[in-house]
């Protein structure tokens, strides 16, 4: 029989930093709950929101897979690999910090907030060599469906991470029911709802809710209303 | 206030300097460093360390290495794996390791990957 952890909006860290307005799923920063520190390689899930024209200067990182979606606005990004970009609605960005990057991340626009998940993972290999990588997806793809986005395969359709993780976006019609498959035994889902109302296995879900499921080999998934989805699959021993 | 006393070991200089800074201006805390294991056992013999925090770039044979070294000479310190780099879990990991201590409850922050 399946497990579930459930984790409701209201009951996430909060940090207002003025520039930047951060809820957090998991223990981060001065947010220290011993009963949430991780699910599984799952470590960090950030929804954040960052003021016009502010952001994250530049800090370093190591031996993370650090991935953020942006879900309103413009971030700029710069590595000490080289690396200038900007990362918008529909794209997705991994950096596997290995051995040790710094980077910033800003919000381009001086004329509205940006706001993107920050999520990181516990790689499965320490110490690789950092790397940086952003992909643009056809969001239509994802109407109705389970649009992978994450993955642990070079050749995947979205980006890759050290790590046996997927993680899938869905755009969702009211009443429409899916299931999602777990790609590799042992595996949990941490499903995040972007927004709407979902149920997942029985479990009345809102917006920014999040619930773990682990020990089973498939989720049923279900719109109460419009919603958007993000379901993180990954391994619960690490 | 007691302070608690930090060594840290890193291999990327600058994230080890990044890390010292920010342990350093945290009153609780007190924080000295090395890229360089004999160094490392060198500072750990000449000083008092409530906890060692192993950062990017050591491999598993020096993590192996040192975790004997330390806690053969002091069974009580402990020796957790940093990660992120940055500001986000040191405080975390720092909370969890001393928890850890008085209460008895592991997180596998420290040292996850064995």
């Amino acid at each position: 029989m399946a497990n579930t952890i459930l984790h409701k909006a209201k009951t996430r860290g909060h940090a207002n930093h003025g520039w930047l307005d951060s809820y957090h799923s998991f223990s981060f920063a001065n947010y220290y709950n011993p009963e949430r520190i991780h699910f599984g390689a799952l470590r960090v899930l950030n929804d954040d929101t960052v003021s016009a024209g502010r952001g994250f200067g530049k800090h370093p990182h190591d031996n993370m897979e650090i991935i953020s979606i942006p879900l309103e606005g413009d971030l700029q990004h710069e590595d000490s690999m080289g690396n200038v970009a900007v990362i918008k609605k529909g794209d997705i960005q991994a950096m596997s910090a290995g051995t040790g990057i710094f980077h910033s991340e800003y919000n381009k626009n001086k004329d509205e907030l940006v706001k993107f998940l920050q999520i990181w993972i516990f790689p499965n290999k320490k110490n690789v060599e950092p790397r940086y990588s952003q992909v643009t997806l056809n969001t239509e793809d994802r109407h109705n469906k389970l649009q992978e986005v994450l993955s642990p395969n070079a050749d995947g359709k979205g980006v890759w991470i050290h790590q046996d993780a997927w993680f899938h976006l869905g755009k969702l019609d009211k009443d429409f029911s899916t299931e999602y498959i777990i790609k590799k035994k042992g595996n949990g889902v941490y499903a995040f709802v972007l927004n709407g109302d979902i149920t997942i296995d029985g479990q009345p879900l809102n917006t920014r809710d999040g619930l773990g499921i682990w020990d089973t080999d498939k989720i049923k998934i279900k719109a109460d209303s419009d919603a958007e989805l993000l379901l993180m699959e990954v391994p619960m021993t690490i | 206030m007691q302070k608690t006393h930090i060594l840290v070991v890193c291999r990327h200089e600058e994230i080890l300097q990044t890390i010292l800074r920010l342990l350093n201006n945290n009153e609780r805390w007190s924080a000295i460093g090395t890229s360089d294991d004999e160094k490392a056992v060198e500072m750990f013999h000449q000083h008092s360390f409530d906890l060692v925090m192993l950062g990017s770039g050591i491999s598993d044979e020096s993590e192996n290495k040192l975790r004997k070294i330390f806690t053969h000479q002091n069974p009580l310190v402990k020796v957790i794996q940093h990660f992120g780099g940055g500001s986000g879990l040191l405080s975390n990991e720092i909370e969890a390791a001393l928890s850890n201590n008085e209460s008895g409850n592991f997180n596998v922050i420290d040292n996850h990957f064995k």
